[in-house]
């Protein structure tokens, strides 16, 4: 058995093998994590409780090759990631040419602290929401998964420089956001005073 | 948020200071020293960068505090614990299938059933219409599966269900259609023979079907009726059908084999022995869905991440790298997936010059795609000149245009003239390290790459054992690599960070590695990524260089 990470190689061998029990245990570990990076990338409930749904069937079917190099919620966050951006880049292509009632902008809000125990704070769940999903998914891997601008750029199939911009123009809305609501804040403070 | 002791234009000033500082930070880069206090200091007086730093430190938290487990009755557990048990579930959208899973466990059991006794039918008509109804009793479950990894998913496929003939969508480099050159957005029927030489093509067909040919290949419209189907006489073909009406299909003939499917992605290639103008058979590779394969000798179900070996009987698995092929040809059917779309012709000088249009490779020379309205981001590169990228802005009315690159020396010579051009912070001193950083930074940013490595070279000379120097260092060899085509230059820079040492030693290496790559020095190559596998398996690029040192 290779990998550093051995008690968790021999649980990921014996949900390849099929053993319900291991199966289970792995899931429950890995699926508030996932749900967290689905929903920061999807910020749509329905797609990230698919795209969370998807990337548990791929952790279990993808088991075998778990080699023990990094945690199983490591190993299934990276899963998450991608299966995300590529649900996002399908709702990309689907709002192109419909809109449905589904759609609704009311759902297009982060749906995260409802249902898990995990919890983004909601002023950071809006500013997130409210950025173009290819900013949102830069960001969410920068600071979310501590990715690198090499490794967004690779995982983004894209060059390190639009990743560079991508970060600096959504760093730089949430940082207007944040300063529209100070601004918001101070009169209300004198009012106060 | 003025404070009581500092104008406005200084607010302005030292909060501008803080963003850059915080911007490169948050980009990886190593703040000096006294940066770092300048940056604390800014920080202890400003509300708003404290109100950052909150922002994005909750943001990091928020997978740290994910750790909760989950409890045994969690319905999405629950629920992927049986559509694995199944093999054939229902993924690509929990809220359309959502309870239906046991029905489509019993579609599978007929599907079993159905499809043996089929086999030994021997009247065609009767076998053709069983054929459709075991196609189409199977294919929806494993059209679901789409959330699996696959070339491309359902989503991503042209809708233009309104043709009634099929029409050429995108071509680059040599591409004739019945023997003439090809004409951008020429129409296809039945008959009609799409040669590509050097160069692909890719076609849309009525019922949401689109098929890119890969070079040295050629095919002709066999039938645009219920049953559409294409003749493969050479090379290779990936297609992408969405979920067809009852009794409809789509297959792909060859002289040995026919491929037919009702919504999947799946390639065909004929396969040649070496030195022989004779096919020794045809290939099939499914990346999504299921494909019936017939042939003399019987029939049999292809189904998603599968591949039908020419000889072969029977199914194997599909390499990744023959996916990754087939999905290469297929990219560029993304972009006339959406309902509205234009069309872009472009003319590249040198005609040796490569395209890529929103990150989707389209082949070198001249060429003509459907692209979305909007605006498309164009970056074009050839071997010793400097690489474009900008912003093209697509309407309804067809676009045409043409793009030089310049040569690296005349770059150098413009770069000059802007560089003389280019006001200093202080008029008479030398520029400091970090002046000359901005102003790479500058030069970079306004695509003058050539006079950004003079600046980023000046910053090593000047400063050789600065923080800034450690950074430039490795910036340089990005630029020489992507943007200059100077990977000698860049492995040099590379080496040059790695013996220095920094905080982004992984880039580095993986930077070394590709410039060996682009150099073709493939034992050095394979030497670098055993030993950045043996440091850093574990990182994002572990399982790349993994499948790298595979393919070797």
């Amino acid at each position: 058995m290779t990998g550093r990470y051995r008690q968790d190689t021999k649980l990921m061998q014996d949900a390849a093998a099929g053993l319900r029990p291991a199966q289970e245990a792995v899931l429950r570990r890995v699926r508030h994590r996932v749900h967290v990076v689905s929903s920061a990338v999807l910020g749509h409930r329905e797609d990230a409780e698919d795209s969370t749904q998807a990337t548990l069937i791929q952790v279990l079917r993808r088991a075998a090759t778990f080699r023990g190099d990094s945690t199983i919620e490591a190993w299934a966050t990276r899963i998450a990631a991608r299966e995300a951006m590529r649900v996002a880049q399908e709702r990309r292509l689907r709002a192109a040419e419909t809109v449905t009632e589904e759609m609704a902008p009311a759902e297009h809000t982060l749906p995260l602290a409802v249902e898990l125990a995990v919890e983004i704070p909601k002023h950071i769940r809006e500013y997130l929401g409210d950025l173009p999903e290819a900013l949102r998914s830069a960001l969410v891997l920068r600071y979310v998964l501590g990715y690198t601008v090499m490794e967004i750029a690779e995982e983004l199939a894209t060059s390190p420089n639009t990743v560079k911009d991508r970060l600096t123009r959504a760093r730089s809305q949430v940082r207007r956001a944040i300063r529209r609501e100070l601004l918001a804040e101070k009169p209300q403070k004198a009012n106060h005073s | 948020m003025k404070r009581d002791n500092e104008g406005v234009g200084d607010l302005q000033l030292r909060l501008r200071d803080w963003e850059q500082l915080s911007d490169r930070e948050a980009l990886g880069e190593a703040l000096t020293p006294s940066e770092q206090q300048q940056k604390a200091a800014i920080e202890q007086s400003h509300v708003e960068c404290a109100a950052e730093n909150q922002v994005f430190a909750t943001l990091a938290l928020a997978l740290n505090k994910a750790k909760a487990v989950a409890p045994a009755d969690d319905p999405l557990v629950l629920r992927a614990l049986q559509l694995v048990d199944r093999q054939t579930a229902p993924l690509a959208s929990t809220r359309r299938w959502r309870g239906r899973v046991p029905v489509l466990a019993a579609l599978g059991a007929c599907f079993v059933g159905a499809l043996l006794p089929w086999l030994l039918l021997e009247n065609a008509d009767v076998r053709n219409e069983q054929r459709s109804a075991a196609v189409n009793t199977a294919l929806p479950m494993f059209d679901e599966v789409g959330a699996l990894p696959s070339l491309v998913s359902p989503a991503l496929r042209s809708v233009d269900n309104s043709l009634e003939f099929a029409r050429l969508r995108f071509f680059s480099g040599s591409v004739q259609v019945d023997g003439e050159a090809a004409r951008p957005g020429a129409t296809l029927r039945e008959g009609s023979r799409v040669s590509v030489d050097e160069g692909q093509a890719c076609i849309s067909l009525p019922k949401g079907i689109s098929a890119c040919v890969a070079p040295h290949s050629e095919l002709s419209i066999e039938n645009l009726g219920h049953r559409q189907a294409l003749s493969l006489h050479r090379g290779r073909v990936v297609s992408s059908l969405e979920q067809q009406p009852l009794g409809a299909s789509f297959s792909v003939r060859t002289a040995t084999r026919t491929f037919t499917a009702v919504g999947t992605v799946f390639a065909v290639e004929l396969a040649f022995a070496p030195g022989s103008n004779q096919a020794r058979g045809s290939a099939l590779r499914v990346a999504h869905g299921a494909v019936l394969a017939e042939e003399a000798l019987g029939s049999v179900i292809v189904r998603e991440r599968e591949q039908l070996a020419p000889s072969a009987l029977t199914p194997a698995p599909l390499s990744e790298r023959e996916e990754q092929r087939d999905a290469a040809l297929f990219a560029a059917e993304r972009l006339w997936s959406a309902r509205e779309h234009s069309r872009l012709s472009l003319t590249l000088v040198p005609a040796a010059a490569r395209v890529t249009l929103d990150g989707i490779e389209l082949g070198t020379g001249s060429l003509a795609v459907d692209v979305p309205l909007g605006d498309h981001q164009i970056s074009v590169q050839a071997p010793g000149h400097v690489a474009m990228e900008r912003s093209i802005n697509v309407g309804a009315t067809p676009l045409s245009e043409t793009i030089v690159l310049a040569p690296l020396d005349s770059t150098l010579i413009a770069a000059d003239l802007t560089e003389a051009a280019m006001p200093r912070r202080d008029g008479t001193a030398s520029p400091s390290a970090t002046e000359l950083l901005e102003q790479a930074r500058v030069l970079r940013a306004s695509s003058q790459y050539a006079a950004a490595a003079r600046r980023y070279h000046e910053l090593l000379q000047a400063f050789p054992g600065s923080a800034e120097a450690r950074g430039a260092t490795l910036s340089l060899a990005e630029l020489q690599l992507l943007r200059l085509g100077a990977p000698a230059a860049a492995l040099r820079s590379y080496e040059s960070y790695l013996a220095s040492g920094g905080n982004l030693t992984l880039e580095a290496h993986y930077g070394k590695i590709r410039a060996l790559r682009a150099l073709g020095r493939l034992a050095e190559e394979r030497a670098a990524i055993v030993e950045f596998l043996d440091r850093y398996r574990s990182t994002a690029y572990g399982p790349v260089l993994q499948k790298r040192l595979e393919s070797l």
